[in-house]
Formats: C-alpha cells, sequence, structure tokens
C-alpha cells in the first residue's frame, strides 16, 4: 500500500479556511481511480500546534500514485492544497512495518505522527529505533493496528523521516494503556526526549488523532475503482 | 503500575572537574527538574573521592511519581507539546559538554513493584 498523506494547517485561526479546504477537496478522492481508500478529516482533540484537517489517499503502488498526479482531477486538489492562507504538510509513504490483530475495528481511533530525524544521526541508531517502535504493539495491545514507515518524499517544513500510525479502539486506551505502559515511557521515549542523550528526533512533530470508521492503518478498499477507459493505469 | 520511577543520570567528568560539575547541576539543572516534580534522592561519587588527577563518575539518582510522574516531568503537566519538551534541558546538556567524557540516563523502577516483572 502506497500513502500520501497531508496535514493542513491554517494560517491564521479562521475557521471557514478549514470548511472551505473541506469541501473543495470532498469528492476528489472518489473521482480518482488510482485512490483505493481516502480519509478526510478534521482531528479530534486538536492541540495548537496539530494539524486542522487530514488528507490521506491509499493506493495500491506509487506508480498509481505518480499517475494519479496526471489525472485533470488532481489539478482540483493541487489548487485546494496550494492556497496561500494555508500550510501543508505533506509525505508520501510505502507502508512500512506493520501489524493488523484488529482489521474489523469500527468506529475507532487512527493516530499518526510524523516525525523528523536530528540530521547527522547514524545509520545503527535509526534501525535500533525503527525495530524498537515496531515491538511496542508486542507489549500494548491497546495498539490495535499499526504502521511504521519511512517516508520517500515530503514537504512543508522538514524533512520528514518517519510516519508512525496506530489504530485504537478509543482516546481512553491511548491516554491510558499506552501512555501510562512501561515499555512507552521506560524504552521509547527516550529516542524522543530531547534532554536524553540518546534521542534522535526532531522536537518538531505532526501528529493527528482523528475517528475512524474502520482501520486507518488497513483500510477496507472501495468497493467499486471509478477507473475509466482512457485514463492512465498503472504499468 | 509503579509507585515511583526513578531516573539515573550517570556522568564521567573531567579528570578533577567533578566537584565543578556537581555545583553546577545542582545550581543549573536542579532548580528546573524539582519544578517538573522531580525529586533528588541520592548523589553518589565513585571512586569514592574526588580524583584530582582521574576521572570520577557522578550519579545523580531522582525519583518522579510513577508513569503519570514521568509525563508530568516530560510536559509539565500539560498536553505533550514536543516543540517545547526538553529544549531547556538539552541546553543545559551542552553548556556542561566540555566536563563531561561520557553521560548516560537510566530509567529504573523497584523490581518489587507490581508489572516490574512482566
Amino acid at each position: 500500500m502506497f500513502v500520501a498523506l497531508y496535514l493542513i494547517f491554517p494560517r491564521a485561526t479562521d475557521a471557514t479556511v478549514v470548511d472551505a479546504v473541506t469541501v473543495a477537496l470532498g469528492g476528489i478522492g472518489a473521482r480518482l481511480p488510482q485512490v483505493t481508500a481516502e480519509l478526510l478529516q478534521r482531528p479530534i482533540r486538536a492541540e495548537s500546534n496539530d494539524a486542522q484537517l487530514v488528507w490521506r489517499l491509499c493506493f495500491e503502488s506509487e506508480q498509481d500514485y505518480r499517475n494519479c498526479l496526471l489525472e485533470p482531477t488532481w489539478d482540483e486538489a493541487r489548487s485546494a492544497l496550494g492556497r496561500g492562507d494555508l500550510r501543508v504538510e505533506s509525505v508520501i509513504y510505502q507502508r512500512g512495518r506493520h501489524g493488523i490483530r484488529s482489521p474489523e475495528i469500527k468506529n475507532g481511533i487512527w493516530r499518526a505522527m510524523v516525525l523528523s530525524v536530528i540530521e547527522g544521526t547514524c545509520r545503527d541508531k535509526r534501525e535500533q529505533y525503527e525495530s524498537e517502535m515496531a515491538t511496542m504493539p508486542d507489549y500494548i495491545p491497546a495498539i490495535r493496528n499499526w504502521a511504521m514507515s519511512a517516508v520517500l518524499e515530503s514537504s512543508g517544513s522538514r524533512k520528514w523521516a518517519y510516519v508512525w500510525e496506530q489504530d485504537f479502539d478509543d482516546v481512553d486506551s491511548i491516554l491510558g494503556e499506552y501512555r501510562m505502559h512501561p515499555f512507552h515511557w521506560g524504552v521509547i521515549d527516550r529516542w524522543y526526549d530531547a534532554e536524553h542523550p540518546e534521542h534522535i528526533l526532531d522536537g518538531k512533530f505532526l501528529r493527528t488523532l482523528c475517528p475512524s470508521a474502520g482501520s486507518g492503518i488497513d483500510p477496507k478498499r472501495r468497493l467499486s475503482t471509478p477507473r475509466q477507459s482512457g485514463q492512465l493505469v498503472s504499468s | 503500575m509503579p509507585e515511583k520511577v526513578y531516573i539515573l543520570d550517570e556522568v564521567t567528568v573531567v579528570p578533577g572537574r567533578a566537584r565543578e560539575y556537581r555545583t553546577r547541576y545542582l545550581e543549573g539543572y536542579a532548580p528546573g527538574a524539582r519544578e517538573r516534580g522531580m525529586i533528588l534522592e541520592e548523589i553518589w561519587i565513585s571512586p569514592p573521592f574526588e580524583w584530582e588527577e582521574g576521572s570520577n563518575t557522578i550519579r545523580f539518582l531522582w525519583s518522579v511519581p510513577g508513569a503519570a510522574g514521568w509525563w508530568n516531568m516530560r510536559f509539565g503537566g500539560g498536553s505533550p507539546n514536543f516543540d517545547a519538551s526538553g529544549a531547556e534541558q538539552a541546553k543545559w546538556w551542552r553548556s556542561v559538554e566540555h566536563l563531561t567524557i561520557s553521560r548516560k540516563r537510566d530509567v529504573l523502577v523497584s523490581y518489587e513493584d507490581e508489572g516490574a516483572s512482566g
């Protein structure tokens, strides 16, 4: 699965901007034949430094994503995302290591963190971090589904390196079992803690917490793909 | 859940600078740590004297009240704000790099605490 993720921040605290972008992006995914699943959602529990709108598109392959960018419909997305009153942080990635133990999860929470790594961090440290993150769900059952992915390309305020995504049953399991588990604060947190000698992650994270009808990590493919003759297909 | 979570800073100091390091730690780092709910439990020195010609390792043992205390220490009781978290402390650690040969930080709980043994 290949993913394009857009985290959208209005430059001013004007709710109408988010409304307008939501309307502009609404329905675009359904008209793009390469898109296999779409999430267009206002996050919940948004803090001041959290995205105000999330747009996530899934594709079968990177090639499908590239073809999608050539669709006339994509011009509408480009226009909506290119508004001057928005800051957009975007990443594309092949879904990396992942685990699905609740494929049928319903009305849960999809959570994503987009992370950047301090320049000069060695490959060994990065691999150790990736490996420990992938181990985290073994210890914390509240993480129903998860994916740890390396970013292929990004744009925005940082060179983004990773996307860490999880499905939870509810917000309480994030604030409770997930946050309070010793594997979280006793092992994983050192990578994030700016004063810890082993930390490797830049403090400027992006994160989002969205209600999700099904799994955000392993979304159901839409029933019919509106691919029509004459449109680009993956090679 | 553990009642107390311990944080152990272990610093090997440039020869002859142990006393200076301890003073700077207590005056520069400890006040902010206390504001974040950390309690200084103990300071150890090894070898067990201020060694002028050799390196001392100083261990500072802190505690916080459980996992909630951990996150309070990290984010000051507010919502996780990674932008600000740790930045001031990191600046302080950088200010003593010239006195430091190596440093590590461990997180510990009592083995007798519920949950520690799996």
